[in-house]
């Protein structure tokens, strides 16, 4: 890796010279995002558009496109609210008071988010499937996709809300109640108001998962239901109608790119106007009344979140009511032609290492480049790095199958799939690794030249060190990414390159119903996702990002 | 001996410093005064290679190190906040340097630099346990360590807490004398730049105001942002009628030419007869005896009192000629 001398400013900071890192720091964002982000898009517009662009106006005018755009947003709209209605609550819970396994309560509502959304959908089948734990068949219907969204997306309301109000200054509080308001009146007129960048910024995450929702839809609302990323992909892989695919692609973009620009407005707003202060200074032992509070605030979330975990833990280690092993069995018995439950498993890990090292060699040096210039320069290749964040798996899956078929066709290439994790993973990598190079601050660099060690000598000794924190959690969270991501994956992998979620997908699959072998490969991912999670709980730097 | 000559630092279209010559000679401590902003920060990190000079040119011991790269420069500088790497302990923040050197063995010398500074024994503390005065001589040691050939201090004693400062700014002075090296300090202290600097140079809007030994300074500041910076309180507007001097209602009975004039009144003593009549604005202790300020015009002029002075008390003074001085 290159890095400037030591020493010269950028210019922009006065009375600090700073180091220049080189441009070449930008060459593997460059190759990455334009070749692999930016020309499939551009394929995606350009099928979109094909000969006749007013084809796209006519496509809205069928009624089933028309429904699916309509059911899309509404039911993201209803995922947003539900989300917000029981994530809130808890927020205050887990924030303003401190008792006896909260932290073990935190971190239970913060498991399902990283859940690939397939197990998710496996969660929910085993609960509210056909022969489900409670004994409710509500499979294909609204109410369960809402109800995996909500169980998906707690962990954003909570982690977004909570941290921002764990950190508001309880003097405020305190001042309004000697002015005689109300313990009603001071959450109406002062928290609420005071919590609103981190309400909107949660709503518009969760808005936005549930908006390009693809897993869950697919397995829990088939066959009836669909959503746009659904359509894309039935349109595209079942149907091959690749010019209403691309169109669909389009109002996907467009749809996810304004719940971004909401989201970060928010997030600039959030971060300069309040006084914060110290997460724990907000929170206090409970007395009285509040334990009943504290109950009524967790109790719905708790239910969402334990009962679809519990319920695949007891139909897969349980199944029949008594400890067994017959899911994995099942798993073993499964025909090799179809699911191959080791293979899947060591592409699963393959991929996930190879999409780690990917996200890592290009969003290292991209952050390191965002981090010590204040530029355009800059400013173009952290938006670059972030627009993958604005279209959705299965549209980048969608996009690679258009897009790399020449001059070279690369489509079969095994590489295509980590690729297609690694940029999904690189907006996270490089929004972790950011605040950790900025703080990084540039006169130890100088420090240590002072000290005769040279720039390669500083790099090793002073830049290295700093970073590997922040570098392993990125790496491991790349991982997770990589492990659980579906929608991309099911366009682009090749025979034989099964991943563990295709696996699954495919083993409850329409004539090969082995519900059992599903569920026992769903454990043994879930296992490899936690172990990946613990480690990156443990690594990533304290106090950098929520989530 | 340090030499930098016609030192000039932009940043952007902001000029830092300005054609400003420095001479250090071996075992020579020069003290750059000035309030922030002012430059002196500048011209250090220009010194040490850290920012890239407009113009002018730097020698160590007669050798131009212009285009020397900070690293191998062998000039040690030591942080305002003292930049010590918070990922390693006392002892390989001290290390750094001999190992960046490919010295592998540096434990006695560690443990002698460590020594140096009075904090023999911390090698395995964490930088972060460090009270603010540790820490500025573990930067010390750190720096002292390699051996540099020259040394270059920013605000070595601004984090402490000032009833310390005195004591620290002693063992500092002995310790500098004793490395025998061309050593260039910034402050913002007058006191302190007095106490450590064999020269002292103020600097003001990137230049050099005056420079010279502490007391030539002192006697004669040269302008009005010296005269302050350096710790006079009385620069005033005054008119000169040829025969006296008007400043505000107090008319001084000195001779300088006509006109309207900045002075800086150095000194005055308390006279029981034939001196200038003036009201006693406030009057307080400070060890070892008393003072007494009067207004003079928009200025505060103090003098040595023999007790407290009741406020408002008209008493006379007494203004040798030569402490007043033309600005």
């Amino acid at each position: 890796m290159t890095i400037g001398s030591v020493g010269w400013p950028s210019g922009s900071r006065r009375f600090c010279a700073e180091m220049r890192p080189s441009r070449l720091l930008t060459i593997p964002a460059l190759v990455i995002g334009l070749g692999f982000f930016v020309w499939p898009m551009l394929s995606i517009l350009s099928t979109a558009l094909g000969e006749d662009p007013g084809r796209i106006i006519s496509l809205f005018g069928e009624h089933g496109l028309r429904s699916v755009v309509w059911f899309t947003v509404w039911q993201a709209l209803a995922s947003t609210a539900a989300a917000l209605v029981i994530g809130v609550p808890a927020a205050y819970a887990l924030t303003r008071f401190d008792f006896r396994g909260r932290g073990a309560l935190r971190t239970l509502l913060t498991i399902p988010f990283v859940l690939p959304t397939v197990v998710v959908a496996v969660a929910f089948l085993a609960l509210i499937g056909p022969q489900g734990t409670l004994g409710i068949d509500l499979a294909g219907t609204t109410w369960a996709i809402i109800a995996a969204h909500v169980f998906f997306n707690l962990a954003v309301v909570v982690r977004t809300v909570g941290g921002l109000w764990s950190h508001l200054d309880p003097a405020l509080e305190g001042a309004a109640a000697t002015l005689g308001a109300s313990q009603w009146r001071i959450f109406r007129t002062v928290t609420l108001p005071l919590l609103r960048p981190a309400l909107a910024a949660a709503g518009a995450i969760v808005f936005l998962f549930s908006f390009t929702s693809f897993g869950i839809v697919l397995l829990l609302g088939a066959p009836r239901l669909a959503t746009i990323e659904v359509e894309i992909y039935r349109d595209a892989a079942l149907i091959f109608d690749l010019p209403t695919a691309a169109a669909l692609a389009l109002v996907q973009l467009v749809g996810v790119t304004a719940a971004l620009l909401v989201y970060s407005g928010r997030q600039a707003r959030s971060a300069t106007q309040q006084h914060l202060v110290a997460g724990t200074a907000a929170r206090r032992r409970p007395r009285g009344r509040d334990r009943l509070w504290i109950f009524i605030a967790l109790a719905p979330a708790l239910t969402v979140v334990s009962l679809p975990l519990g319920a695949i833990l007891v139909r897969t280690l349980a199944p029949g009511g008594s400890l067994g092993f017959g899911a994995f069995r099942a798993l073993a018995a499964v025909d090799p032609a179809v699911v191959d439950p080791l293979r899947a498993v060591g592409n699963s890990l393959g991929y996930g290492i190879v999409a780690c090292v990917i996200a890592l060699a290009v969003g290292l040096p991209a952050a390191t480049f965002i981090a010590n210039r204040r530029s355009g320069s800059s400013r173009w290749l952290d938006t670059l790095i972030m627009l993958p964040i604005a279209s959705s798996a299965v549209t980048l899956g969608f996009g690679f199958v258009i897009a790399l078929d020449a001059p070279v066709d690369l489509r079969t290439w095994w590489l295509l799939v980590p690729i297609a994790h690694a940029l999904i993973a690189i907006p996270f990598v490089v929004r972790l690794t950011v605040p950790v190079v900025r703080s990084m601050a540039s006169h130890l660099r100088e420090a240590a030249a002072t000290l005769g060690a040279s720039p390669r000598h500083v790099w090793r000794t002073i830049d290295l060190p700093m970073l590997t924190p922040a570098a392993a959690g990125a790496a491991a969270l790349a991982f997770v990414i990589s492990l659980g991501e579906f929608g991309a994956t099911l366009f682009i992998a090749r025979p034989g390159g099964q991943t563990m979620t295709l696996a699954i997908f495919r083993l409850l699959g329409p004539g090969n119903a082995s519900r059992s072998a599903a569920l026992a490969l769903s454990l043994v991912l879930i296992a490899i996702t936690a172990a990946a999670v613990a480690l990156l709980e443990r690594l990533r730097a304290p106090g950098v990002g929520e989530f | 001996m340090l030499e930098a000559r016609g030192i000039t630092v932009h940043y952007d279209d902001l000029v830092a410093v300005s054609d400003v010559d420095v001479t250090v000679g071996s075992g020579e401590t020069l003290a750059l005064l000035g309030r922030s902003g002012s430059g002196k920060t500048s011209l250090l990190r220009a010194i040490a290679g850290l920012v890239p000079l407009v113009s002018g040119s730097v020698l160590l011991g007669g050798t131009d190190l212009t285009s020397v790269p900070t690293h191998e420069r062998g000039i040690g500088l030591v942080f305002q906040d003292f930049a010590l790497f918070p990922h390693l302990d006392v002892g390989r923040n001290v290390s750094y340097g001999l190992r960046a050197a490919g010295i592998v063995d540096t434990e006695t010398s560690v443990a002698a630099a460590l020594d140096a500074v009075g904090l023999e024994g911390m090698e395995r503390r964490s930088v972060d346990q460090l009270s603010g005065g540790q820490a500025q001589r573990v930067a010390l040691a750190r720096t002292l360590a390699t051996r540099p050939k020259a040394l270059l201090l920013d605000e070595p004693l601004g984090s402490l807490d000032p009833a310390y400062r005195r004591r620290v700014a002693g063992e500092l002075s002995q310790l500098l004398r004793a490395t025998a090296i061309p050593t260039v300090i910034v402050t913002h202290d007058a006191q302190e730049a007095s106490a450590l600097g064999d020269q002292i140079m103020v600097l003001d809007g990137g230049r050099s105001a005056v420079s010279g030994s502490p007391d030539a300074v002192w006697l004669s500041p040269g302008s009005t942002e010296a005269a302050l910076m350096l710790g006079h309180t009385c620069v005033v507007e005054a008119h000169s009628t040829g025969t006296s001097l008007e400043v505000g209602d107090v008319s001084l009975p000195v001779a300088v030419a006509e006109g309207q004039a900045t002075v800086l009144i150095r000194r005055a003593t308390i006279v029981t007869d034939g001196g200038t009549p003036v009201t006693v604005a406030y009057s307080h202790f400070r060890g070892p005896g008393w003072v007494a300020g009067v207004q003079l015009g928009s200025a505060i002029l103090e003098v040595e009192a023999p007790q407290r002075i009741a406020e408002g008390e008209k008493i006379q003074i007494g203004i040798d000629q030569q402490d007043i001085i033309l600005l």
